[in-house]
């Protein structure tokens, strides 16, 4: 989830303590800010320290003379000696066992221009794909610089001595400001792993850190404080659970990230839209209730049907419509009498239940069948969804992840 | 009120407002204030046609004024974000893009206004109501926010961990001080006004104009900037989905800034960029532009809210000038006002257009440096015009501390201190002590 998602669910949870709102109005306290703050806190520990404190095995930097086919060019980036580099840092990860970490630097070639390479690991071959781009201003874009073309494109591969296990399938994209980093750990005999940004979601995404600072806050500031301040922390863990990175639920026990849930992108629009929008209604409706006037008087229901049930399903059911027009429009077409309810389906639950429900339509009654129909489709869902996503998205989504949570 | 009698006054506003928009630094509000204090300009319109001109003047606005952002690097503070994908834009010879975006954004914001009046006129009094006892907490939360969520620019390049450390806490580093600086001027100015008496509700916009406006044509002075040809494209590279979530992200930012008293355009545009965090330059050129119009309409409609019977929600200064004039008293009145709206939105968003058009033919028949001179002289030159040599002062005050984030590539937002520091002390309570402390009382 994107920063400003935990920060408002961070808050949201604060509110959700009487004693706490009531310490807010009647004391100045900022308490209802601290569960925002503490929200947010994991994250700010890992781009603003961890980042730093790292240790790496091997460092790439392409300017220098090692990576260079003229030494006295700075423009002469080869390719072929970074891939070179990359492949024997995993190839020591395989040989030794042990973990290898790879820093890759930016190439900065004046104030506010910079060259852009990428690194792709290609697991079908076993290759490190290393392609030197343009020079590319501070916004990222290409232009002409001292000859070197805005289409520039020079690529080169090298081959590692064993299986690259690596979901990840777009390239890492190296211009402005810092590159990332790598660590390269051996997986069995399996070959070895890819992590990316190995020093992100360690430490500082641990349950039980959070469990340090709630005691620490109980202890200095009172019950309430360290609840707040402890549940704000542990909300970021659990949110970045759903996603792909997952975090270092173990820690200071085990030393690794424990995978995440999958069950969608951090970066998912809709999904943060939709946190976001749920924190700041129940915040409101937690300010009202433990209001001494409250503004509004509404049973739960309503208030959460009205304004958030109601909207999101407008929100999704209008996502869906506008990916999906075509087919809508085919469908009722086709079938006019059940076509509402279809569309309605279709809407909800996607594509693909149809050809199912067919089949089951001919063979079952029709209680029998729209249970069965439902269950399929429930099935189909979960496969379809978790087969599509882990296989295009999973790593795509670790880089997304590290980048947008602080993107702005 | 007959609509139709409106229609010339609604044209009227949204001409001026939109060649007042051109001007950078100049905010409609100066001229609002300029019309209702000098001309006396509520006499000579018929009947109820002044709120109906006032909105047409905020909606013209708050569409066109992207321009001087897109176009010159002067932005005002509700428009700084639009700046850099803005001039992104503008490099790849794309900036009438830019500006066509922008006002998708501010239609589709127009459009969410007009769908959501009933949610508007029913539930955003109450909201408010709900909220202003928690705004402490609220405007720490956002400080807080600004302060946190700095992306540190590190290059990771020194050897010890040390090392790495103070090299990628240079622009967190200079991030803070720009909030630490910003926040201190405005303690002191909005404490203790430097400006003249008589014009001392002008007493921040000088240092706007520094914090926001100067180093950024500064910047595009010294790094010799020079325009490449812009093509003016007949159809734009957007879809709906594009639209709809650029859209939908603006109105979530501009609402929040329009609803709650303090927060300004620039949280709006904040919120709505991280909500829009997609690394797609339409869907953040989108979202900046409605959150903007989200922010100035949205807030302005709120004053016609019949509410509470002679009370009114007076939010952003063209309520609070337009308030001793006319007092809104039907939901006709209301519903009048949204027609205005959507009649001023399409004029203005035809002269985004065209505009547009003008200030790209002049912009790349010129020096762009020259241009950017010109521009510094009319910043200095409004500043002193409305504010005095104090004023100037100020400005020039404001334009270093707003050059702190230009030079370490640290983030603007951090100038938003100027009121939010100000303002979270006197909601804990603790300005007094504060005030003291600078021997400020």
């Amino acid at each position: 989830m994107k920063g400003l998602t935990h920060f408002t669910v961070g808050a949201a949870i604060a509110t959700c303590f009487p004693q706490a709102i009531d310490l807010s109005l009647t004391h100045f306290s900022a308490i209802l800010a601290l569960g925002g703050i503490f929200g947010l806190l994991p994250d700010t520990l890992d781009f603003k320290l961890a980042m730093f404190i790292e240790e790496n095995d091997y460092i790439i930097d392409p300017a220098t003379k090692e990576f260079l086919k003229d030494p006295m060019d700075m423009n002469s980036i080869d390719p072929q000696k970074v891939a070179a580099k990359v492949a024997q840092a995993i190839d020591e990860a395989w040989d030794t066992g042990r973990e290898i970490r790879l820093q890759l630097h930016t190439v900065q070639v004046a104030g506010d221009l910079w060259r852009h390479y990428e690194v792709f690991y290609d697991t079908k071959e076993n290759e490190v794909v290393v392609t030197i781009g343009p020079v590319v201003t501070m916004s990222q874009v290409p232009g002409e610089f001292l000859g070197i073309p805005y289409d520039f494109k020079e690529r080169a591969r090298a081959k590692t001595k064993c299986n690259i296990l690596q979901t990840q399938n777009r390239s890492s994209r190296i211009d402005i400001f810092n590159g990332p980093s790598f660590g390269y750990m051996k997986k069995g005999e399996e070959g070895v792993e890819v992590i990316f940004l190995p020093w992100h979601r360690q430490w500082s995404h641990s349950p039980i850190l959070g469990i340090i600072f709630g005691a620490l806050g109980w202890i200095f500031l009172g019950k309430i404080y360290g609840l707040v301040i402890g549940l704000g922390f542990i909300s970021h863990i659990l949110f970045d659970l759903t996603g792909f990175m997952g975090a270092n639920l173990f820690w200071p026990i085990k030393q690794r990230r424990t995978t995440g849930g999958q069950f969608l992108k951090a970066s998912n629009p809709i999904a943060n839209f939709l946190v976001i929008a749920f924190s700041g209604i129940l915040a409101l409706w937690n300010l009202n209730r433990f209001s001494p006037q409250p503004t509004f008087h509404l049973h739960a229901w309503p208030y959460f049907g009205y304004f958030f049930l109601l909207p999101a399903f407008l929100l999704m059911a209008t996502t869906r419509i506008l990916e999906m027009k075509g087919r809508v429009v085919e469908i009722f077409k086709r079938e006019r009498l059940e076509a509402l309810g279809r569309i309605l389906l279709l809407l909800i639950l996607g594509e693909g239940w149809q050809e199912k429900s067919r089949e089951a339509k001919e063979e079952r009654t029709a209680p029998k069948r729209i249970g069965k129909m439902l269950l399929e489709i429930l099935r189909m869902m979960m496969r379809e969804e978790k087969a599509e996503v882990a296989s295009q998205v999973r790593a795509d989504e670790e880089v997304a992840e590290s980048e947008e949570e602080f993107a702005g | 009120m007959d609509f139709l009698i409106l229609i010339p006054y609604i044209l009227l506003g949204t001409l001026m407002a939109g060649l007042v928009s051109l001007i950078p630094a100049l905010h409609i509000f100066n001229l609002a204030g300029f019309i209702l204090l000098y001309f006396k300009f509520p006499q000579l319109l018929p009947g109820n046609a002044l709120p109906a001109f006032m909105m047409s003047l905020v909606v013209s606005w708050s569409i066109i004024n992207t321009i001087p952002a897109l176009f010159l690097g002067a932005p005002d503070e509700s428009a700084m974000f639009i700046v850099l994908p803005g001039q992104k834009y503008m490099m790849l010879g794309k900036g009438y893009e830019a500006a066509v975006l922008s006002g998708v954004g501010a239609l589709g914001a127009i459009i969410v206004l007009g769908i959501g009046s009933p949610v508007i006129l029913k539930l955003f009094p109450k909201i408010r109501w709900l909220l202003i006892p928690h705004m402490g907490w609220i405007l720490l939360l956002i400080c807080a926010y600004i302060i946190m969520g700095e992306w540190p620019k590190a290059t990771l390049r020194p050897k010890t961990k040390w090392g790495r450390f103070i090299d990628g806490w240079k622009s967190s580093a200079a991030g803070i001080l720009t909030f630490i600086l910003a926040g201190l001027l405005g303690i002191f100015i909005l404490n203790k006004p430097f400006i003249p008496i008589e014009r001392a509700f002008q007493n921040i916009m000088p240092a706007f104009v520094g914090l926001y406006a100067v180093p950024w044509v500064i910047t595009n002075i010294i790094s010799k900037t020079e325009i490449p040809k812009q093509n003016i494209c007949t159809s734009i590279d957007l879809d709906y989905k594009l639209a709809i979530r650029g859209t939908f992200a603006g109105v979530l930012g501009g609402s929040f800034a329009a609803l709650l008293p303090i927060i300004t355009g620039g949280i709006g545009g904040l919120i709505a960029g991280h909500a829009t965090a997609q690394r797609d330059d339409r869907l953040f050129i989108i979202s900046q532009g409605a959150s903007k119009t989200t922010y100035y309409v949205g807030g302005f409609l709120l004053f016609f809210v019949p509410y509470f019977g002679m009370y009114h929600l007076r939010r952003g200064g063209m309520a609070w000038m337009l308030s001793p004039f006319y007092v809104p008293r039907t939901i006709g009145d209301y519903f009048i006002i949204l027609a205005t709206i959507a009649l001023s939105a399409g004029f203005a968003f035809f002269l985004l257009l065209r505009f547009s058009r003008f200030v790209i033919k002049v912009i790349t028949k010129f020096d762009y440096r020259l241009i950017s001179l010109f521009t510094v002289v009319i910043l200095f030159a409004i500043v002193l015009t409305i504010t005095g040599l104090r004023g100037i002062f100020i400005t020039v005050v404001a334009t270093g501390i707003g050059l702190i984030p230009v030079l370490f590539h640290s983030r603007r937002m951090n100038c938003m201190a100027i009121l939010l520091v100000h303002m979270t002390l006197s909601m804990f309570g603790v300005e007094t002590a504060v005030l003291k402390f600078f021997h400020l009382i």
